[in-house]
């Protein structure tokens, strides 16, 4: 399957949104409503510096306070793996790398968590939820509705349950370890403009998640409330009350190929089955596939336009990662390994 | 003040308010349906008070008062007149 041709649905003619995306509009020129409210590629660079100073006053705020000042969520894809390399190097920040292993990740990215880790010579662990619950998580994820409609502009529905489980994961973790800093690899269009830092207060945080646990007991069964709730006696005994929530990517403002030229020098290497739009799970095309049959559009079409709009990304290239829509034959086996059937989507 | 609020509730966190039954009125309770997120709720937040120009405390973030279009409005309305 290929995505429609720019002919039949509309693009936006600066940053590639189409106009099968969820709330746009566009303006006489072709602007997409999202364009018309943004600064020339160039003003980026400076909104990126202010918000690359916001960060060291986070940091320098934070270091030295606890066994670890941050935990990174660490994928082994490139985003995550440059900022880490950019924590532990730029920063000097003590970094713990976490890793969740949803039994998708691709042999060569396996290889990279270990090498990236190694290089930096830093502490790494590995968590692995159980996959009998992983696989009902993803099949239950593609066939019903879980997300918010504003969750889905950002990602797939199986990404966000996933990162929904993985951020969980790092939240017990840091109130374990009372580390005040929490960092994610995401960069621009998959999280909101404002959450290059964002502080997390338990007792705001409590609100949602209670009200995200009963979606998920509902959905996923009662194992749900392992992977995506936090007791209350971890939250009472930790000594955090606030965590700082911080997506470095959207203040380094660094292209693709960049960041795979530095993270080059760790021993970071290219996965080669693991599509277009991503550098280390295997199920990644999958919920492309399965997103793109319900939405009809890709579900990292925000983020590859926000690169374009920010100058990180021609709009050439962008066109063709977009227009990259994986049919079923190329997803049926990651399909079957959790027991979907397409006719089920 | 309305139609802002209702158009960034409607553009971007993509709720569908309506008088028919499959579409979400005024009062209903946002977080309770599943319509906003932890994320959604940051990003609302940090819209209202650039926006109206207002700050949002730590307190009122935690009652009751973001929790429908309508207390939305009602909040941002004290806000900005006092």
């Amino acid at each position: 399957m290929s995505a429609p041709a720019a002919g039949e649905v509309r693009l936006c003619v600066r940053c590639v949104l189409p106009s099968t995306f969820p709330g746009i509009s566009f303006d006489a020129r072709g602007l997409c409503s999202l364009c018309q409210d943004a600064p020339p590629a160039p003003e980026f660079e400076k909104i990126r510096g202010d918000l690359r100073r916001k960060l060291e006053a986070v940091f320098d705020a934070n270091r030295g306070k606890a066994e670890y000042d941050v935990i990174v969520a660490f994928s082994g894809g490139k985003d995550s793996s440059y900022t880490l390399m950019a924590l532990t190097r730029t920063y000097g920040l003590k970094c713990l790398a976490v890793t969740i292993d949803n039994g998708f990740i691709a042999e060569q990215a396996q290889k990279n968590l270990r090498a990236v880790t190694s290089s930096l010579g830093i502490d790494f662990l590995l968590f692995t939820p159980a996959p009998v619950f992983m696989h009902h998580l993803y099949k239950t994820s593609a066939t019903t509705p879980v997300h918010t409609k504003a969750a889905l502009t950002r990602a797939s529905s199986i990404c966000n349950s996933c990162i929904n489980l993985i951020n969980n994961h790092m939240v017990k973790l840091a109130l374990e370890k009372s580390v005040p800093i929490i960092a994610g690899g995401y960069i621009g269009g998959q999280v909101p403009k404002d959450s290059v830092i964002m502080v997390m207060d338990l007792d705001v945080q409590a609100r949602f998640r209670s009200e995200a646990i009963k979606r998920y007991l509902k959905h996923f069964g009662p194992d749900a409330e392992g992977y995506f709730g936090i007791g209350d006696t971890l939250v009472a005994r930790s000594a955090l009350r606030k965590i700082n929530i911080v997506n470095p990517m959207l203040a380094f403002g660094v292209s693709e190929e960049r960041i795979i030229e530095e993270i080059s020098e760790l021993g970071w290497r290219k996965t080669a089955d693991t599509g277009s739009n991503s550098t280390n799970c295997l199920l990644n095309d999958l919920g492309i596939a399965v997103h793109y049959k319900q939405h009809r559009y890709n579900p990292y079409v925000n983020e590859i336009a926000e690169q374009v709009r920010t100058g990180l990304m021609s709009r050439e290239d962008a066109i063709h990662k977009v227009q990259d829509i994986p049919d079923f034959a190329r997803v049926e086996r990651q399909a079957r390994a959790i027991g979907l059937e397409w006719g089920d989507v | 003040m309305d139609d802002t609020i209702r158009r960034y509730l409607v553009d971007t966190l993509l709720i569908e308010f309506g008088d028919d039954g499959s579409a979400v009125s005024e009062d209903a309770n946002l977080f309770e349906s599943g319509l906003i997120d932890s994320f959604g709720f940051v990003q609302l937040v940090a819209f209202l008070e650039k926006t109206f120009d207002i700050k949002i405390s730590d307190e009122e973030v935690l009652s009751d008062a973001l929790s429908s279009f309508a207390k939305i409005r009602s909040f941002v309305e004290g806000k900005v007149a006092s």
